[in-house]
């Protein structure tokens, strides 16, 4: 598969503080990411730079095969991209507004518009300022899509919808990425939407990307081991990103499961429990 | 924080009344007071600063009268209402720099009063504003004259004798702010006007909704925008600089409907002038001071729109940029840039073509201040333009120190503009004028190839 995305020592501070620290990042097509990270870890700071929207202090990004300083025509056609906040032009009409967006375009579906419109009601006489947050958010998904990119990539989209427009946003995402050549990168807080469409997790912490696997994987590989043992004090768990002892107990969240080591122990008579946790669970462990 | 530091808030606000408040001081000083036109000035000057306070700070108490949570926060308005007095206790000191003009102190005191009801009831109904400002218009340019001794009854003495009722009706309005009750689109609307910023009122009205905006402010914004919508629902294809402008477009974009609501105005003036012609020096003065501030005003404002606007949608015009239909970053910018110098000459030449207008109705021998107001314009458009250019072009969040130039400027060219045409001088040939010409036209210069040899930064400032 050849890579969409290509991150390499990446950095992003703003006044003192440092945002993204020489991230490094490989994005292959085809890859449907979910983008994790805590309030201000840097998500729409990553987003912005790899687009170049808000440039980064160093390193370099490529995107689509292209420096993304110097993406050519036929490269930006191929990127769809729905930022956090809606900074629409707020005095035009929804329908005007589509409109606008087109001109910037060579390839336009009119029908997708059309359909999505429909399906998620909006008026398209009424005004950009007149609309209600999730309505807005609704037509910046619309105008991302309608030019069908290869490449797309949302912050935070579902954060302003209802249970239904998220449902319906969600599956939307579903249906584009059945197509194998579509890339997709979403960031949320949202771990549950992230599980039912995502075939990918990225946790982005301390500005870095500290943990990047397929979700079975992430799901498999990172979980909760308890050793209950005579000697708890001598008992060191391996992978584990933190351990605790309660009495006989020795816990510990681990992002690999060393199968030989849990052989070894359970021989020694050691009793070794191994508990899967949900995608919240270890997204708060990993970024503790 | 105490309710007056929230009343007052913004050190550029302050500093601003501080400083007014200290050129009446000065000019109390060293104006012949026994010159009745000098004490006029002083009077005049206290009560403009104090409008400009009680104003802005009213749009303030306004708000906090509706608070939410004021019926349950411990003795609120009666906190509320001590503030107010405060102000307004220290807004009635400022006339201490009339005396030993007591009269006139205390008439003055009464004109203060009377702006502080009439503030109050403009912020229940905003159409006094309507009123108010046509009989400012009229009596400002009146050709009576302000130092006959009949103008000095009605204006300062009768005044004088009223303070007492004035202060009573006053304190009464003070007691019952607890009973104030505003439509809920107006508090959307004060609550814009009430950030006391130029940049964070300018960027609000674009994001108020619609309900809550004037019907003469919205009708201003559909016509001022309605060709770039006409645009918009033909299926015509657009070019990329239009589709540039329209993106750099605000709501506060001066438009068809801003033109000829300054075109209207600058008839009324002509006619007016026709009517009444100008008899004193004093009218004469206030129509020069008027008339300077008019078109530096338009070139200022125009400018601090423009920049205000764009310098909010950088992240907009980041991802814009990024469209398949600019061919790289430089071409992008090049028509930002166009769109830019567009919409400031079309300003400067209605300062210009309107200047000329008003200068040959009424002036008998208007040439030398055509070109002095020529002079005076293009001076104003070199600098404000060269400011937004240099204020854009940087990473840094720049808007406070532009605006700042921009206010310092726009102050020190009204009194050029006053001065060189009292004392019978032509700007275009001083050598202080052309040297300020020739740096301004140098920054313009500086900036404009700043832009062209490396692409502005659009990146959004915090």
């Amino acid at each position: 598969m050849t890579t969409t995305i290509q991150i390499s020592k990446l950095s992003k501070s703003y006044k003192k503080q440092q945002v993204l620290t020489e991230l490094d990042w490989s994005i292959k097509q085809g890859d449907v990411i979910g983008l994790l990270g805590k309030n201000g870890a840097g998500k729409s700071t990553l987003i912005n730079a790899i687009l170049n929207i808000n440039p980064a202090d160093s390193g370099s990004v490529s995107l689509l095969g292209e420096d993304n300083k110097v993406l050519t025509s036929a490269t930006k056609a191929r990127i769809g991209y729905v930022p956090q906040q809606n900074d629409e032009i707020t005095w035009l009409t929804v329908k005007e507004l589509i409109q606008f967006k087109k001109q910037f375009y060579a390839h336009w579906n009119d029908s997708k518009v059309a359909e999505l419109i429909s399906r998620w009601e909006i008026d398209t006489n009424k005004k950009m300022s007149e609309l209600s947050v999730g309505q807005g958010q609704r037509v910046l998904i619309i105008l991302a899509l309608a030019h069908e990119p290869d490449l797309m990539i949302f912050d935070e989209p579902a954060a302003a919808l209802d249970p239904a427009g998220r449902r319906d946003f969600l599956k939307e995402i579903v249906n584009l990425a059945a197509d194998e050549n579509k890339t997709i990168i979403f960031s949320t807080h949202i771990t549950t939407d992230l599980e039912r469409v995502a075939n990918k997790v990225a946790i982005l912490h301390q500005g870095k990307i500290c943990h990047f696997d397929d979700l079975d994987n992430v799901k498999e590989n990172v979980v909760k081991v308890s050793v209950i043992s005579d000697q708890p004090n001598k008992i060191t768990i391996p992978y584990a990103i933190n351990t605790f002892q309660d009495n006989h107990q020795v816990n510990g969240v681990v992002t690999q499961v060393d199968l030989q080591w849990k052989k070894e122990l359970e021989s020694q008579g050691h009793q070794v429990d191994i508990t899967p946790m949900s995608l919240e669970d270890i997204f708060l462990e990993l970024t503790a | 924080m105490s309710i007056i530091n929230t009343l007052t808030k913004g050190w550029l606000f302050r500093i601003f009344t501080a400083l007014l408040l200290l050129t009446a001081i000065v000019f109390s000083f060293f104006w012949d007071t026994s010159e009745k036109q000098s004490t006029y000035g002083v009077a005049i000057l206290i009560l403009f600063i104090n409008f400009y306070l009680l104003g802005l700070v009213g749009y303030r108490v306004a708000l906090l009268t509706q608070h939410t949570m004021a019926k349950v926060i411990p003795d609120y308005y009666l906190q509320l209402k001590g503030a107010v007095k405060k102000i307004l206790l220290f807004s009635l000191l400022t006339t201490l720099t009339l005396l030993p003009n007591v009269t006139m102190m205390l008439g003055t005191m009464t004109w203060l009063l009377v702006i502080f009801l009439f503030l109050a009831i403009s912020y229940l109904q905003p159409s006094v504003w309507l009123v108010f400002s046509a009989s400012i218009f009229a009596v400002t340019f009146s050709s009576f004259d302000f130092t006959l001794a009949e103008t000095n009854y009605w204006l300062w003495q009768v005044p004088a004798y009223c303070l007492p009722v004035f202060g009573f009706i006053s304190y009464q309005v003070i007691n019952r702010l607890d009973r104030f009750k505003m439509r809920p689109e107006l508090k959307v609307r004060y609550s814009t006007y009430s950030g006391l910023s130029m940049s964070s009122s300018f960027n609000s009205i674009d994001k108020m909704p619609e309900k809550a905006r004037p019907k003469l402010q919205q009708w201003i914004i559909d016509n001022n925008l309605v060709m770039f919508r006409k645009l918009l629902r033909s299926d015509k294809k657009i070019s990329k600089l239009t589709l540039v402008d329209i993106a750099s477009s605000g709501v506060n974009r001066f438009g068809k409907a801003s033109f000829f609501g300054w075109s209207t105005t600058v008839a009324l003036f002509c006619l007016y002038q026709h009517f009444f012609p100008l008899s004193t020096n004093t009218a004469d003065d206030f129509y020069m001071m008027f008339f300077a501030m008019f078109s530096v005003g338009i070139n200022a404002m125009g400018s601090t729109i423009s920049f205000f606007t764009l310098n909010e949608r950088k992240e907009y015009l980041a991802r814009l940029r990024l469209m398949p239909l600019f061919n790289n970053e430089q071409e992008f910018s090049r028509l930002v840039l166009k769109v830019f110098f567009i919409n400031q000459g079309k300003l400067l030449l209605f300062t210009l073509v309107s200047s000329t207008l008003v200068i040959s109705m009424v002036w008998s021998d208007p040439t030398k201040l055509l070109v002095n107001t020529l002079v005076i314009n293009t001076v104003s458009f070199c600098f404000f333009s060269a400011l937004v250019l240099f204020g854009l072009h940087t990473k840094k969040q720049v808007k406070t120190i532009i605006m700042v130039i921009m206010m310092i400027l726009f102050i020190l060219l009204i009194p050029v503009a006053v001065i060189s045409y009292k004392e019978n001088i032509h700007l275009l040939i001083s050598n202080t004028t052309q040297g300020v010409m020739v740096i301004g036209f140098v920054l313009l210069m500086l900036a404009l190839a700043k832009w062209k040899f490396k692409v502005p930064s659009w990146q959004k400032l915090s």
